[in-house]
């Protein structure tokens, strides 16, 4: 994915205003791309934000570009995306609500095995 | 959309009336409605199912969309049907407060209500009519579903659509908005989710105009579709039809998966699917919007909402699972879940059903 959005994104409206609850949950998108400021061109375009929603996708909206690893657009039927995230989803990179299926648990850690973390203090 | 065929005393002198009205003797017409009304309310066994009342209620809900053929538009407005309306609403609701089963209030906080929809709707163990129709169901019971479906799904979205200048300005209002842009299509006909609905309809050889199969959709299908209408035509009930529509989405994406399954393996082509298909997509982005950003930023702008939107929330369920009930019962039985049609074309009985097993009593 792609956002052509530069710089830290404010969170403007008021759906995003009221979000700070989830501030742990929540990013930013902070993309850089040679024209920085393309999306201020164009007329009525946000920059976008994405809503990391607990035990589920994440929720993209706003001015962005979902593309392959070759440039090649995503087909997107919509303004506002879910982006699957539990790894089930059936329509990825699309949610197609299976997370829910899967008890997906996004406050759920995987222990780090004790030899990896032991490597990462030694390091 | 055509006037329906009348199932028992009230519909027939409320039809009678609308087509009527301003013809002589109309005041008369009027107190024999309102008398016919409190007989059928006392008499009646189980509203919900009721053929009568749901139908009658259902007509004087047209009013307010699209219209019934040939009725003039300012019956809309007619004090005299909205007085009715009024009586025939008070007993729905108290119907539907006390059988749809309600959880435990969260706190007013959007987090808080977004966890209490995804458990209320994940607790959610009735009937499955959708996976019927993904491993069982034959075209012609693809064909009822579809029929059945019709009455809400060639208006998707129309009822909720009522509560947007009854949301306060932020952050639900922000989202309603969001969640039905998407549903009429984004701005494109074709993507309209009524227009697909439609598609999907023609594909099974099924007449796609509004209210065409109307005399053959028994009244709980219709009491289902009133309970949207009551909740979003009445301001009062703005916490219902937010916590509504949220509950709609969120058990919506896994199901229209299932749907779709059913239509493929009968061989229908992507076209006809379409429909299930995009819903599969679109319903998971707007669970997340409708759980936290609406029903959630509704309870924390008006916290005195909180229990109705909960409720509106428990009704979907309810009312889906007696619903689910019916159509597998029925279809288990080898029978059609639809009211049969007699040569006049209206349904065989006008009469009042009282099924047993229902949430009422
Ligand atoms: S996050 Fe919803 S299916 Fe994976």
């Amino acid at each position: 994915m792609t956002a052509p959005a530069a710089g830290p994104v404010d969170a403007e409206d008021a759906t995003q205003d009221a979000l700070t609850e989830a501030d742990a949950e929540q990013a930013d998108v902070q993309a850089e791309e040679e024209e920085t400021d393309a999306w201020k061109t164009r007329e009525g375009a946000a920059p976008a934000s994405i809503v990391a929603c607990p035990n589920g996708p994440l929720l993209v909206r706003g001015d962005f570009e979902i593309v392959t690893p070759d440039g090649v657009p995503v087909p997107r039927d919509r303004e506002t995306v879910a982006l699957c995230r539990c790894g089930g989803s059936a329509i990825k990179p699309y949610c197609d609500g299976t997370h829910k299926l899967m008890k997906f648990d996004t406050a759920r850690r995987r222990p780090v095995p004790a030899p990896a973390r032991k490597a990462a203090e030694e390091a | 959309m055509k006037i329906p065929a009348p199932r028992g005393p009230v519909s027939a002198t409320l039809i009678d009336l609308l087509r009527n009205r301003g013809g002589t003797g109309h005041a008369n017409a009027y107190g024999s409605l309102n008398l016919l009304l409190d007989e059928a309310l006392a008499a009646t066994a189980d509203l919900l199912r009721d053929e009568d009342l749901q139908l009658t209620l259902f007509c004087l809900y047209e009013l307010h969309y699209s219209g019934l053929d040939g009725v003039e538009d300012a019956a809309e407005w007619d004090p005299e049907l909205i007085r009715v309306r009024a009586r025939l609403e008070t007993a729905f609701e108290d119907v539907l407060r006390r059988a749809v089963p309600v959880p435990e209030l969260p706190a007013p906080e959007s987090e808080a209500v977004a966890e209490t929809l995804f458990r209320l709707a994940a607790d959610d163990d009735g009937p499955s009519v959708s996976r019927f129709v993904a491993s069982k169901a034959s075209v012609e019971q693809l064909r009822e579903f579809l029929i059945l479906r019709s009455v809400y799904q060639l208006k998707e979205a129309d009822p909720h659509s009522w509560a947007i200048p009854r949301l306060p300005v932020g952050r639900a209002k922000a989202a309603l908005i969001e969640i039905q842009a998407d549903e009429y299509g984004g701005g494109r006909v074709e993507r309209m989710h009524s227009k697909l609905f439609g598609t999907t309809m023609e594909g099974l050889g099924l007449d796609s105009g509004y209210g065409y199969y109307i005399d053959q959709v028994p009244a709980l299908t219709l009491a289902s579709s009133n309970a949207m209408s009551l909740f979003g035509l009445n301001r009062r009930l703005r916490g219902a039809i937010a916590g509504h529509l949220a509950a709609f989405e969120m058990t919506s994406s896994i199901p229209n998966s299932f749907y779709a399954r059913g239509f493929r393996r009968h061989g229908f082509s992507d076209d006809v699917t379409y429909y299930f298909d995009e819903h599969v997509e679109a319903d998971a982005v707007h669970e997340q919007i409708a759980a936290r950003d609406l029903a959630g930023g509704l309870a924390e702008a008006e916290p005195d909402l909180l229990a109705d939107i909960i409720f509106g929330a428990a009704t979907v369920l309810a009312i889906d699972a007696l619903l689910g009930e019916e159509q597998l019962n029925a279809w288990q039985a080898g029978e059609s879940a639809l009211l049969p049609l007699v040569n006049d074309g209206g349904p065989a009985a006008p009469a009042v059903t009282a099924a047993a097993g229902g949430v009422t009593s």
